[in-house]
């Protein structure tokens, strides 16, 4: 069973999140509610597909995201966020995430795209989009 | 210098906020009125940050019973505790703050936000406008105002 972290600051986020992560076949093995969290929690429990929120009190997200991702390429990150600029989409491409949710998150997407991170065909492929479309707009705009 | 924020962008920002309460909590609501900040009983206030080329707190005051219908959304949970209100009301400002903040961006501001935080007292000065709905109204007060002229800026 693949495992997963959540790191959202709203305990109703985090509760769908969680929902959301155990109907895809997730186990969820921590939570938490700030950035300054991602990197102990990534390497305490090594888990197969990180949740991110962006705004979030500490270190936001997106930073979050590239200490991660520098430190640990292997990692699989979803960003579920609000956020859509494409200043903060790019930042986070170029750090290396491959997905990013727009809340209000479409539950059918989200089960979807947690399955596709960790499916063994697609990760790493999704630089050439053909061999692993995308689900939804902001995933798209992160294959580009 | 500090200047309001053009019209433009502030119909802007209302639309967005009416497409994601749509899409959120499945609410129609319709701009009723433009005027002083109210502050009505039971209800909860949430105000999040900007800062950057915009910037200054944007405040939501929710009915109750809009806070529980995304706790009730999210959570899959016909009946959630009156206690996670004020949790439904900081994500839903969140959500309706993020998302209407694209149209800050199309008008070639860049700014960040803050993290949602209750509000308590009266609300803060600026463009109070009311929204009904079939749960209630919502009241928003944008009190940003822009650091800098942008080209395209209204």
């Amino acid at each position: 069973m693949p495992s997963a972290i959540i790191i959202d600051d709203s305990p109703i986020m985090r509760g769908q999140l969680r929902k959301l992560l155990v109907g895809a076949g997730f186990s969820v093995v921590a939570e938490a509610g700030a950035g300054d969290s991602v990197l102990g929690l990534y390497e305490q429990h090594r888990p197969d597909l990180v949740t991110l929120d962006i705004v979030m009190p500490g270190r936001d997200g997106a930073a979050a995201a590239v200490e991660l991702l520098a430190a640990h390429p292997e990692a699989t990150v979803v960003m579920c966020t609000s956020l859509s600029s494409r200043e903060r989409i790019d930042m986070c491409r170029r750090a290396g995430v491959k997905f990013y949710l727009l809340k209000p998150i479409d539950p059918e997407y989200a089960v979807a795209v947690f399955r596709r991170a960790v499916d063994p065909i697609c990760v790493g492929k999704l630089a050439d989009p053909a061999d692993c479309p995308p689900v939804n707009a902001a995933t798209d705009e992160m294959a580009r | 210098m500090n200047e309001a924020l053009g019209l433009e962008v502030v119909y802007g920002f209302l639309e967005a906020a009416v497409r994601y309460l749509r899409t959120t909590v499945g609410l129609d609501a319709v701009v009723a009125a433009i005027g002083e900040p109210m502050f009505p009983p039971q209800t909860i206030a949430v105000a999040l940050d900007f800062s950057g080329d915009v910037h200054g707190p944007v405040t939501w005051v929710f009915p109750r019973p809009i806070a529980l219908e995304l706790v009730r959304r999210l959570m899959c949970d016909p009946d959630p505790s009156p206690d996670t209100a004020t949790d439904g009301a900081t994500e839903l400002a969140n959500i309706l703050t993020g998302r209407a903040s694209e149209v800050l961006e199309t008008h070639g501001f860049k700014c960040e936000i803050g993290v949602p935080r209750v509000h308590v007292g009266a609300l803060p000065g600026g463009i109070a406008v009311r929204m009904t709905t079939a749960d209630g109204p919502i009241d928003i007060v944008l009190s940003m105002s822009t650091t800098e002229v942008v080209p395209g800026a209204a």
